[in-house]
């Protein structure tokens, strides 16, 4: 029996321009916002981890205990910025498998989800 | 079926088209248009926003006959609903007698509690709408129980949780939380809708993400705050459309089904 179950949210960011914002930038931006508004101890249940971003169409893949996804979602809610540009964080669907949402994402944005990069693949060999 | 049960008008159609598409991508499939004055409701229902000629609904009525109410040019089906502001019950019950008669849900917003229980018992007014943390202050135990009773949608709005930080949000929080105390979700109809985007629509969140919120900020089950967004909304709609349509008389009386000529004759064959 597995104890944690993950969740993978699928969103999208609206903008009036178009921007290619980091990988980095947004998971700093979430987590801010998670410590901020509910704390530390909902931010490390929450176990936020970015599986894929793809960053000419803004769209991503996040991993999530199943538990404390709805406060993940209200987080991205409370974001009105990134880099002073107004921002539209929104979810798309939520899934317990990586290999669903990566369908979902092929059917509505019709893009190819980018590929897992090197050295993350990498980390999980060690481990 | 989601929807935004309040987007402000504005008289720009350049303007109000990106709204709406905006809404359109969060997620919603309708919404109800907030028109502040006369002045604005002969224009939004002389644009090409509102369908003039909407064809006959089939019996018997369902949430997709909602979808009749969608022009070509607009993404989403709008529905018109006017929102007065009086300032003593006298001029609310004048403004009343001539809102009567026209295409629209009627909604009323006051900082006058004694408005808000004239509003609340009267049968005409369909919504209470408190978008401003001074307008949630001033309902009180005995104006949210008469609401109950003559089914009246109370309208919240989250879009000032969204706007402000620090101190100002937790006051904001604080009052909608013993809104919810005196006001419980399951037994009373709220609306959530995104009133006061007038300055910038990027403030308005989607379906999905206002019912995390509820979930998890405001304590309410996730099957309620499903309900506060696709169910009250579609309630709402379909009461206009009965009413555009000639079939809703008073609340619990109206017209369910029309019989044919050709099929009466048959039953009296």
């Amino acid at each position: 029996m597995k104890y944690i179950r993950q969740r993978y949210i699928l969103f999208e960011i609206l903008t009036p321009e178009k921007k290619n914002f980091d990988k980095e930038l947004i998971i700093k931006a979430i987590g801010k916002k998670l410590i901020k508004f509910f704390g530390e101890y909902i931010t490390f249940k929450v176990g936020l981890w970015m599986i894929r971003w793809d960053p000419s169409n803004q769209i991503g893949i996040i991993r999530v205990d199943n538990i404390s996804k709805h406060h993940l979602i209200t987080a991205m809610t409370l974001i009105k910025e990134l880099n002073s540009t107004p921002v539209i964080f929104h979810t798309r669907i939520t899934s317990g498998t990586i290999k669903k949402t990566l369908k979902i994402w092929r059917q509505t944005f019709s893009t190819i989800p980018p590929k897992r990069e090197k050295s993350e693949l990498n980390k999980h060999k060690h481990k | 079926m989601f929807i935004n049960s309040c987007i402000p008008w504005q008289n720009e159609p350049t303007i109000f088209l990106k709204n709406i598409s905006l809404c359109y991508k969060i997620g919603y499939q309708a919404a109800i248009i907030d028109l502040k004055s006369k002045k604005d409701y002969q224009i939004f229902i002389k644009s090409d926003f509102f369908p003039n000629n909407v064809p006959k609904i089939k019996f018997p009525l369902s949430i997709t006959d909602i979808l009749s109410y969608r022009t070509k040019i607009s993404p989403i089906s709008l529905i018109p609903r006017v929102t007065l502001n009086p300032e003593t019950p006298k001029l609310l019950k004048k403004e009343l007698s001539i809102w009567k008669e026209r295409r629209c849900l009627i909604a009323v917003k006051s900082l006058n509690k004694e408005v808000l229980e004239i509003a609340a018992r009267d049968g005409r007014v369909d919504i209470l709408s408190l978008p401003t943390l001074e307008s949630q202050k001033s309902l009180t135990k005995g104006i949210i129980s008469l609401a109950r009773q003559n089914e009246c949608f109370l309208d919240l709005s989250l879009i000032p949780v969204i706007e402000n930080e620090h101190y100002k949000r937790t006051k904001i929080l604080r009052v909608l939380y013993r809104l919810f105390l005196k006001a419980k979700p399951s037994a009373h109809k709220y609306l959530i809708g995104s009133d006061s985007i007038n300055d910038n629509p990027w403030l308005m969140r989607g379906p999905k993400e206002t019912l995390s919120f509820l979930y998890s900020v405001c304590n309410i089950p996730e099957f309620q705050a499903k309900r506060i967004l696709t169910h009250n909304p579609e309630e709402i709609i379909l009461k206009f459309i009965k009413r555009d349509q000639k079939l809703f008389i008073e609340s619990g009386v109206e017209i369910v089904d029309i019989i044919d000529e050709r099929a009466e004759g048959d039953l009296k064959n």
